[in-house]
Parts: structure tokens; C-alpha cells; sequence
């Protein structure tokens, strides 16, 4: 009866955050099914973590630091591995997208979708936890072991990037027409 | 926020537009595979733990237990060696034999014992053999 009621807060915790898990894990893998998985080593390492807690889901913030650990793990051995098979060619799918918009033809939407690509590690990081995890600075500063105002100050360039990117794609267009 | 009257702040209007998107979902097979893992283990980690947290309290109990014991017979035992040993014997019998073949002849001289404080008979002597001229004792 408790495993029960356990096992159905924490699916149902899962199916509220899994998405902006997903998403910040995008960011340390090639594909999506790497990320899905690293999201599901991340919540078993929480399940284990939370044991002696009393079961209960996780705080974001840690559950963003636990993704950042395993994704630094991931990429070391991705690393290895290609660099063992550097003859292997990997298929991209280029259906496969990291957020998705709520308007359908949402032009600006879109060609920001791909600029939040583009953006460096560091910075797309902070973005996606601010954005998309609801995080605080003061809790992004703690997941990242920055300051907070290093966590603010990665966002608002992210952001000014992102707004000179699109104000240039913009321009080319309005040129072109 | 933003009014209609004022220009948009290039970050304000990519704030907006991020508001657009969504983190994509995850997979169906992602989706079944995180609710099995978290189903098996909800199952079995669950009562793992609650024996664990038991098992936590007692084997040291347990183990503490056995070493008192264990301490405890020694001494005990020691006790009862000691008490043996200066405990008084009876004597039974008292034995001296000779033999003599061919090409030996054997002497013995021996006693037969047994402590008072318990019905454990013991011969305790001396053995010669004159001709090969080798002494043991038992």
C-alpha cells in the first residue's frame, strides 16, 4: 500500500518536471534517447538519494545538479568512445527538437528555438533553469557553484544573444524582401 | 510589464517569445521505462529499507551478544581447568609389569587416576625397554 503511494507521487512528480529534466539533459547529449536516459539514472541516483528522506520527490534544484553530474560523466565517456570509433558516422535527426512551440507557425518561436542551440553551455544552461525549471538565481547559483549574480549576469547576455540574433535574422529578411 | 504606448526592450520581447515554447515531452517508451523503474523500485527498496533499518539496530546487538557469550564460556571454562588442576585425585591402581620376549624386556610402572570432582579415569606411568634402551612416557 505505501510502495503504492509512493511509486504514484513520484510518476506523478515525474510526469509534472519530466519535461524540463529532459531538456536541461538535451544539453549534455547528442540525442534524445541519451537524454532520456540520463534522466532516468538521475532519478534513479534521486530515488537512492531520497531514501532516507522519507521517499519523497526531490527539490528541482538538485535534481538539475545531480543531471549536470551525470551528463559531466556522460560526455567524458562519449568522448572516449568517439574517440574509439572515430570511423563510425552517427545519424542526426533533425525531427527531433528540444522545446516545441504552442503556436503552430510561430516564426519568431521557431528561429529562436534553433539560437537557444547555438548558445554556449554556460550560458544555455542558466537559461533553461531559469526559463523552463523555475529556478531562482539564488538556486541556479547553488546547482552551478557560482555566484548569484554570475548565474544573472550569464542570463541577461543569453538573452541580449538571443535578441541581437533575432534582430539580425530580421533584418537579413527584410533586406532580402 | 510591457505598455503599448512604449517600444519593446529587445530582451523583454525575447522573454515573450520564449514564453512560446515548451520543453519538448518525453517519450512514450522513456515514460514506461522511468514508471517501471520507479514501480520495481517503490516494490523493492521499500521493504529492503524497512529491514535494513531493523537489521541496523539488531546485528550489532546480536554481535555484541555473542562475543559476551563467548567471553563469558572462556572464562568460565578457565575456571574449571584451574579447579581441576588443583583438585585431588584418587588413585585406582597402581601398576608394574614386566615382560620379556626374545629381544626386549619391557617395564612398566603406571597409575590409574581419577579426580574426584569427576569420573574421568586417567593411567599416567613410565615405560622402558632395556634392549633397544628407548624410554617413553605417557
Amino acid at each position: 500500500m505505501m510502495a503504492s503511494c509512493v511509486a504514484e507521487n513520484w510518476k506523478g512528480w515525474l510526469a509534472e518536471h519530466g519535461s524540463k529534466l529532459l531538456l536541461f539533459a538535451r544539453s549534455w547529449c547528442q540525442s534524445r534517447q541519451d537524454a532520456e536516459d540520463l534522466v532516468q539514472e538521475a532519478v534513479l541516483k534521486m530515488w537512492h538519494h531520497q531514501a532516507d528522506r522519507g521517499h519523497v520527490p526531490p527539490d528541482l534544484p538538485l535534481v538539475f545538479s545531480t543531471i549536470r553530474f551525470c551528463g559531466l560523466n556522460f560526455h567524458r565517456s562519449e568522448r572516449r568512445r568517439k574517440k574509439r570509433e572515430e570511423s563510425v558516422t552517427y545519424l542526426n535527426d533533425f525531427q527531433d527538437m528540444w522545446l516545441d512551440p504552442v503556436l503552430e507557425d510561430d516564426e519568431d518561436a521557431l528561429l529562436l528555438r534553433e539560437k537557444i542551440k547555438d548558445l554556449s553551455p554556460k550560458l544555455r544552461e542558466v537559461v533553461i533553469m531559469k526559463f523552463w525549471g523555475d529556478l531562482t538565481f539564488q538556486q541556479i547559483a547553488e546547482t552551478l557553484d557560482i555566484s548569484p549574480n554570475t548565474a544573472a549576469s550569464r542570463y541577461r547576455y543569453a538573452l541580449e544573444q538571443l535578441a541581437h540574433d533575432l534582430r539580425r535574422i530580421k533584418e537579413d529578411r527584410h533586406a532580402q524582401a | 510589464m510591457h505598455k503599448p504606448d512604449k517600444p519593446l526592450d529587445p530582451i523583454e520581447e525575447v522573454e515573450n517569445i520564449l514564453m512560446r515554447l515548451v520543453p519538448a515531452a518525453m517519450s512514450e517508451g522513456a515514460t514506461r521505462a522511468n514508471d517501471s523503474m520507479i514501480d520495481g523500485l517503490a516494490d523493492g527498496q521499500i521493504t529492503v529499507s524497512k529491514d535494513t533499518t531493523k537489521r541496523r539496530y539488531w546485528w550489532p546487538t546480536g554481535i555484541a551478544a555473542s562475543l559476551i557469550a563467548g567471553v563469558g564460556l572462556v572464562f568460565l571454562d578457565q575456571l574449571q581447568a584451574n579447579a581441576g588442576a588443583v583438585g585431588e585425585y584418587e588413585i585406582l591402581e597402581t601398576i608394574e609389569s614386566t615382560k620379556q620376549t626374545s629381544y626386549e624386556v619391557r617395564v612398566e610402572k603406571s597409575i590409574v587416576i581419577k579426580p574426584k570432582k569427576n569420573d574421568l579415569v586417567m593411567q599416567v606411568g613410565r615405560r622402558d625397554l632395556s634392549k633397544t634402551s628407548v624410554t617413553s612416557e605417557f
